[in-house]
């Protein structure tokens, strides 16, 4: 037996007791620290795509309250099934599930208006248009509000009348700034089909909406 | 002529990006609220989740405890219990009933018998 501790001869030296406490005890924290970490850069994401998200579900929807339930379903789905992802792939899942949650909402949409139909009243009477809290604090003058508010409002209706994949690459491809191959990622589909959608889309607003926005 | 055209194009997108981009700047203080605590309670159910899934072996666990302990105590007494394996043995037997009803007098003529 050598004089180090080395017991059973193998040549590693047990660490005493209250080292390898010390050693548990450090480790423990290092990994409450990296769970922490985890969570501020968790936190951090979703901050920097909230105000985005949100505008693109209330745009698609055309309802403020519709648009919050989306995000909070898309958020915590998100969190739940891909937040230990790396984190450059956060960007095109956080705005798939997004997506998915928009088109399940048409989906259900769907129905309603059916009922609506068969009840007599109109999709169009659920709608709050948020986009009228826009530019109330900004500097700038009250004709120049009213300017960007009817724009914004303008445009949210024509997007909505778009076909549901052309609003998702027309949103994706202008809005988000993805290229062709992330839309396509996020869509599901071919990168040709994302630039149909997208060149179909755009020539609808703009026979819509050019005399507006020129 | 195309070109043009693809100019006018781009500054359509262009102006259409900038006012999109506005109104999301421009969102208000009510709205940016009520983001950030969705943005919260979405952090908050991973939190809950992560938490419930060391609760569950450990209710597993417990669940198992009581189910051994009750198993334990209610158990019957095997050296109490009435049916002892006489019982079974005469209801499983073929013989008739009378035999049976007389039995104490044949235990009776059995123990003369041998002291006789």
């Amino acid at each position: 037996m050598s004089e180090t501790g080395d017991k059973n001869g193998s040549g590693i030296v047990p660490l005493p007791y209250t080292l390898q406490y010390d050693v548990l005890h450090i480790n423990k924290i290092s990994k409450r620290e990296r769970l922490l970490e985890q969570r501020l850069e968790l936190d951090n994401f979703l901050a920097s795509v909230q105000k985005r998200a949100f505008r693109m579900a209330e745009i698609a929807t055309g309802n403020r309250e519709d648009a919050f339930d989306i995000l909070q379903d898309a958020m915590c789905k998100f969190v739940e099934k891909y937040s230990k992802r790396n984190i450059e792939e956060w960007t095109p899942l956080f705005y798939t599930v997004l997506q998915s949650r928009i088109r399940d909402w048409y989906r259900r949409e769907t129905v309603r208006n059916r009922f609506r139909v068969w009840f007599g009243s109109s999709s169009e009477e659920r709608e709050t248009d948020g986009m009228e809290k826009v530019a109330d604090e900004q500097m700038c003058t009250p004709e120049q509000q009213l300017q960007n508010t009817r724009g914004i409002r303008a445009l949210a209706q024509a997007v909505r009348q778009l076909p549901f994949r052309q609003q998702q690459a027309f949103m994706l491809r202008v809005f988000e700034g993805m290229d062709v191959a992330q839309t396509a990622r996020v869509m599901g589909c071919t990168s040709g089909s994302v630039k149909t959608h997208y060149s179909r889309a755009i020539h609808t607003l703009r026979e819509k909406l050019e005399g507006q926005w020129s | 002529m195309v070109m043009t055209d693809q100019k006018t194009e781009q500054q359509f997108i262009d102006a259409i990006k900038h006012r999109l981009d506005q109104s999301v700047d421009q969102i208000d203080a009510g709205t940016l609220s009520r983001l950030n605590s969705i943005r919260y309670n979405a952090l908050d159910s991973s939190d809950k989740k992560y938490h419930h899934r060391f609760l569950l072996p450990v209710g597993a666990m417990v669940a198992a405890s009581i189910a051994v302990i009750v198993f334990t105590l209610i158990q019957p007494d095997s050296s109490s219990s009435p049916f002892i394996a006489e019982d079974i043995e005469m209801l499983s037997t073929s013989d008739g009933i009378d035999f049976y009803e007389n039995l104490e007098f044949y235990q009776w003529l059995d123990e003369y018998e041998i002291s006789a």
